[in-house]
């Protein structure tokens, strides 16, 4: 405000003496003109003189009265100015009524304020919170068994998902040797940068022949795939809907991502197409462009073991023209004919889902992550997935050891081949061991025995309704099945940033390499070990 | 003021790129409309589905990128070592631009010099010291353990590798993850959430930003490597709370890089650190190229400044580049790692890092800190400093711009040219030079450049040979802009460099001119700074006297390697007097920053 005043302050300085300048010698010089004598200010009749002059100009009658002005056209000008007042006005919204803005803080306040502020702790203090146990260190590897840090015995390892034992396969061993040989360990380089090693593209053409698509691109870490994925393909305008049972890395790639994101009730068809009609009708009365659309699902889902309906789910898409994306992680080399997977498993064809992605660090042995789909989408990938572009590429030996899985999924001219009986056993394994795990007195298997998926999911059959105290039993449990029965399983535990916590459990991984013997010693120990944990 | 400040293209250079941006972009839409009149009925994707691109991108990419597709992604069939086997490739299709350009290999290859991979120490081929370590823990542990670190994917290596990169470091504890962009994007949301701030400096990596969007924090940019902007944006953020319900903010983060990649530079970390400090920020130090790259001993940022690791909340890094494996880490304090270790999601759901990457490590570790029994660790960092100091040199004095700082082996020279950058890829790649350029969208459009990325396994020969090669290059593509403000500020920078690690008596002598044509040599002075001290131990209290203030400051590293340790030590001591400190030296630099960022902000708001 301050600012106006000096302005108005500085005009009325300049404008006053002025105006009275113009007015005296406008005067003086009339004077002048009628011969009369010189005007003298210093005199009674000289000053009267002087004001009757001046009256003669500015008085009626006279040059700058206001009504000599109006009559010669100067109206027009009052009017004209008068109009593009009205004009103003009727072109503004509303008189706003300005507020004051309040007056900035000072730099002794901002101090103030500094030395008064207390952050919270970087972390908060882990006082009052279950501790989860340490997690046992393995020491060597011997079949399905491990030997742990602080243990003579070998243990069963029924905690890994390596469905098919390919991490602990002789000839995959050598053949990453060989590589970690000739190429070193790290590739030292994102791929566009010198990073793409023959054995990635390899690889991924592999990937895409296997899966009939028409290309195939690789991550370095699983979690960095699905969650660099589902950014590429959404943005802000863009509508993604999952499962609400889908795992974190969906979850932070679609918070990425910031687009509209709904959640459909664990494997609902009803409640995905009531999401999705939503979405259409909002669009519809909006009258919205065209935007990107997405499903995403997980083939297997990695926190319950359960299995999603594709089939009904590829229908819907279908209808609605949505793009389904499908987290192929643990159902990838177990579940359909040729391993391909849940889609597989369904009778979806190649190319009828449009993104499949998939972890390498569970049947395939390695660790990365992967997606195949149409060239389109791979090569969309390539510039826009961030954990594509903008991180170190896989390890080639990683890649070879992949590749190695695919080739002996591959089948010959009669359609057999290594791979194919391996899955098999898998599925025998799965089959006996849901079976027997479904009969424990005291919990309770996820699913039930029929379902085909390795991922087994173990729940209290009572549970105290405080997932805390269960998930303390759970732990018990594990312990007892380690120290009494020698078994190595796992109990889930979820970060505080999922936004849902499945309710804990305890989880088993079936394997090829845990024989019936090995599947009957873990079924003991875990029966052994409910007994006894509940009871005291 | 950072070297990215000083530059500023030349006026006809800024004209000839957009002319040639816009060129390509003409001609393009040309070719759209005509393949449209000529079949005017093609329907492109499938009815109903939005494109999977929107049409500008859709059209960068088929138009523009397509044309130069060649310049990136170049398959190598060899280690990633200081010579690599560039694959020879040819496009495949007819690419009329409708589809994206693709390009395959055609069997082949050229053996090129590779100024390209973040093979700072030269662990990436066959290492007589790691590689058996890590074949041998492939063996024994398997290729992966497929399962997370909280199931059956801790082994007795990743425990092993975690204790050696705390001491290491000189923090208390430390936890692995098998993949460095993950590190970043998994810990941030971890650490920060709702109600909390993220201050982010504006060349930090995608990482750090899709970091900080997963987090549900807010985030402010401060201008690179700017302490006192930093001051400013702390000051008002605490003032004014969170935005709209003014509550006070619940923490405040501040992310730096130690090397950004993209511009060579060091972080000014003291500064930072002090600043954050001062307001009670918490600081989060990503080393991603910084570790083993910077420091006498390879300790990255903080040794290179001197500033104690405990003042740094977070230490950040990877494993990727200098340990020529796969992976980061995040050390510091106990309860700040265990609580990772609790909510993490890399370390609750993902694979745990694969056997073999973390004995790599592990072995290079072993390597760099001595414990193998030779000095082969110390003789690494010496000479990829020495190679870098020497390259940086030679490059400028030929005129070219080369940004970044002294001893950090990334070294990015400005093209400001979307065409040259291309035609400087494509003429060093005939002239068997594996190099790396940048342009639009990594970089703003009239920022384009190429960067060198040095290696301890790079010989001299190799580097006057590249730089031979590269004269031409340069003349060809006419790159000698011999920016002068840029010129003197790294030539203060060096001054300041030697003055802080090798004693002021040799300021005088420290030019770039002298750099390169060896006059000047850096390594010599600093094997004979480490000899004067370690003669110096058992004589003067004084120098006893040195030994405990280093003490203080890094237990770590003097219980590891008292001799070394001695020599850093007066390298530090000599840089902490108050009129050397960094920032003091910067006072007398400021006006030309101002005059020359109304060209920077120029050039970036294109």
């Amino acid at each position: 405000m301050s600012k106006y005043r000096v302005v108005a302050c500085l005009a009325l300085t300049i404008v006053v003496p002025l105006v009275s300048a113009c007015l005296v010698s406008s005067a003086y010089a009339y004077a002048l003109s009628d011969n009369k004598q010189l005007l003298n200010f210093f005199s009674f009749r000289g000053i009267a003189d002087a004001f009757r002059a001046f009256w003669d100009i500015v008085g009626p009658g006279g040059k700058l009265h206001p009504a000599y002005f109006l009559e010669h056209k100067g109206h027009l000008i009052i009017e004209g100015a008068l109009i593009l007042v009205i004009i103003y006005l009727a072109l503004q919204h509303s008189f706003k009524v300005r507020h004051h803005a309040e007056e900035p803080l000072t730099e002794k306040e901002i101090d103030q304020l500094c030395k008064e502020w207390s952050p919270e702790p970087l972390v908060p203090s882990p006082a009052g919170v279950l501790e989860p146990p340490e997690p046992h260190v393995i020491t060597g590897l011997e079949g399905p068994y491990v030997y742990l840090k602080g243990r003579k015995e070998k243990v069963i390892n029924a905690a890994s998902s390596n469905y098919l034992n390919m991490a602990n396969n002789k000839e995959n061993k050598t053949e990453s040797i060989e590589t970690v040989n000739t190429y070193g360990v790290g590739s030292c380089g994102p791929r566009g940068f010198y990073g793409t090693i023959d054995k990635h593209l390899i690889l991924e053409k592999e990937l895409a022949e296997f899966y009939d698509t028409e290309a195939a691109i690789i991550y370095s870490y699983d979690v960095a795939t699905i969650a660099s994925i589902i950014p590429a393909f959404a943005n802000r305008k863009d509508i993604i809907i999952y499962d609400e049972c889908c795992s974190y890395p969906i979850q932070t790639g679609c918070t990425i991502s910031r687009a509209r994101v709904a959640l459909f009730k664990h494997n609902d068809m009803e409640d995905l197409t009531r999401i999705i009609e939503n979405f259409e009708a909002e669009e519809k009365a909006k009258n919205k462009p065209l935007c990107r659309k997405l499903i995403v699902v997980e083939g297997i889902y990695a926190n319950y073991g359960d299995m999603a309906p594709l089939k009904s789910i590829w229908e819907i898409k279908n209808k609605y023209k949505y793009r389904l994306m499908v987290d192929e992680s643990h159902a990838f080399g177990v579940l359909g004919t040729t391993g391909r997977g849940a889609c597989e498993h369904f009778g979806l064809k190649p190319g009828q889902v449009e993104i499949i992605a998939a972890s390498m660090s569970h049947a395939m042995g390695s660790v990365g992550g992967f997606c195949v789909g149409d060239r389109d989408i791979v090569e969309h990938q390539r510039l826009s997935g961030s954990g594509y572009c903008f991180s170190a590429s896989l390890p080639p030996y990683l890649a070879v050891a992949g590749s190695h899985m695919l080739r002996l999924l591959r089948p010959d001219k009669s359609g057999n081949s290594p791979g194919k009986e391996l899955m098999s056993l898998l599925q025998k394994r799965v089959r006996s061991l849901r079976d027997q795990l479904k009969g424990i007195p005291g919990l309770k298997l996820f699913g039930g025995a029929a379902l085909p998926s390795p991922v087994l999911h173990v729940h209290l059959a009572k549970s105290s309704g405080n997932p805390v105290e269960d998930q303390e039993t759970l732990y018990k449990i594990a312990d007892h099945v380690l120290v009494n029965g020698g078994v190595l399983v796992a109990v889930s535990q979820y970060s505080k940033l999922d936004i849902r916590r499945p309710p804990p459990s305890l989880v088993i991984y079936a394997n090829v390499a845990l024989g019936e013997k090995e599947i009957l010693t873990v079924v003991g120990a875990l029966r052994k070990a409910v007994r006894d944990v509940i009871k005291a | 003021m950072s070297s990215g400040d000083t530059i500023a293209p030349p006026f006809f250079s800024i004209l000839s790129a957009l002319f040639i941006l816009s060129a390509a972009s003409i001609f393009g839409k040309i070719r759209d409309v005509i393949y449209f009149l000529l079949h005017p009925f093609k329907v492109k994707g499938r009815t109903g589905y939005a494109p999977i691109r929107d049409p500008t991108e859709d059209f960068y990419m088929r138009r523009m990128y397509g044309r130069i597709v060649d310049c990136w992604n170049r398959p190598i069939c060899s280690a990633p070592t200081a010579w690599v086997d560039v694959m020879k490739r040819e496009r495949a299709r007819d690419t009329n631009g409708i589809d994206i350009a693709h390009i395959v290999p055609t069997g082949g290859h050229i053996r090129c010099l590779n100024l390209s991979s973040y093979n700072y120490l030269g662990f990436a081929a066959f290492d007589p010291y790691c590689t058996p370590r890590a074949v041998g823990a492939i063996e024994n542990l398997g290729i992966s353990s497929c399962s997370p670190r909280i199931h059956a994917g801790t082994t007795s290596v990743h425990v092993e590798l975690e204790e050696l990169v705390a001491r290491f470091l000189g923090v208390e504890d430390a936890i692995t993850y098998g993949m460095g962009f993950a590190t970043n994007s998994s810990t941030i949301p971890a650490l920060v959430g709702k109600g909390c701030l993220v201050i982010s400096d504006a060349l930090n990596h995608s990482s750090i930003v899709a970091g900080i969007r997963a987090s549900s924090a807010k985030v402010k940019v401060f201008r690179h490597n700017d302490a006192d902007h930093l001051e400013k944006l702390l000051k008002l953020a605490i003032a004014e709370g969170q935005p709209r319900s003014h509550r006070p903010w619940k923490k405040i983060l501040v992310i730096v890089e130690g090397v950004y990649s993209m511009e060579g530079e060091t972080c000014r970390l003291k500064e930072i650190v002090e600043v954050a400090k001062k307001y009670r920020a918490y600081t989060y130090l990503d080393e991603a190229h910084s570790i083993g790259a910077l420091g006498s001993t390879g300790r990255g940022c903080c040794e290179h400044w001197g500033v104690n690791p405990r003042d740094v909340d977070i230490m950040m890094g990877t494993f990727t580049k200098s340990f020529g494996s796969c992976g980061g880490y995040i050390a510091g304090k106990r309860e700040v790692v265990e609580h990772l270790r609790r909510h993490s999601p890399a370390h609750l759901y993902a694979c745990s890092m694969a056997p073999g990457c973390v004995e790599q490590v592990t072995s290079a570790l072993h390597v760099m800190m001595g414990m193998d029994g030779t000095d082969r660790g110390k003789q690494k960092i010496d000479q990829l400093h020495d190679n870098a100091n020497y390259v940086r040199s030679r490059l400028l004095t030929m005129g070219l711009d080369v940004l970044g700082s002294w001893d950090s082996p990334v070294m990015p020279i400005m093209t400001y040219n979307a065409a040259k950058m291309v035609a400087f890829s494509r003429l060093t790649l005939a002239r068997k030079l594996a190099m790396v350029v940048v342009g639009f969208p990594a970089t703003p459009v009239l920022l384009t450049r190429t960067r060198i990325c040095i290696s301890a396994s790079h010989t001299r020969e190799d580097l006057d040979w590249a730089i031979e090669q590269m004269e031409e290059v340069v003349d060809l593509c006419m790159l000698r802009y011999r920016t002068k403000a840029l010129y003197q500020l790294v030539e203060s920078e060096l001054k300041h460099h030697v003055k802080r690690h090798f004693g002021p008596e040799h300021v005088e002598r420290a030019t770039i001119k002298a750099l390169a044509t060896g006059e000047l040599d850096l390594r010599r002075l600093k094997d004979q700074s480490a000899k004067a001290v370690e003669g110096g131990i058992g004589v003067g209290g004084n120098a006893q006297q040195q030994q405990q203030q280093q003490q203080q400051q890094q237990p770590q590293s003097t219980s590891a390697k008292p001799k070394r340790a001695a020599a850093n030590s007066k390298a530090q001591l000599e840089g902490k007097g108050p009129a050397t400190s960094p920032r003091n030296g910067d006072t007398h630099r400021k006006p030309l920053a101002s005059v020359q960022a109304h060209a920077k902000a120029f050039v970036v708001s294109k």
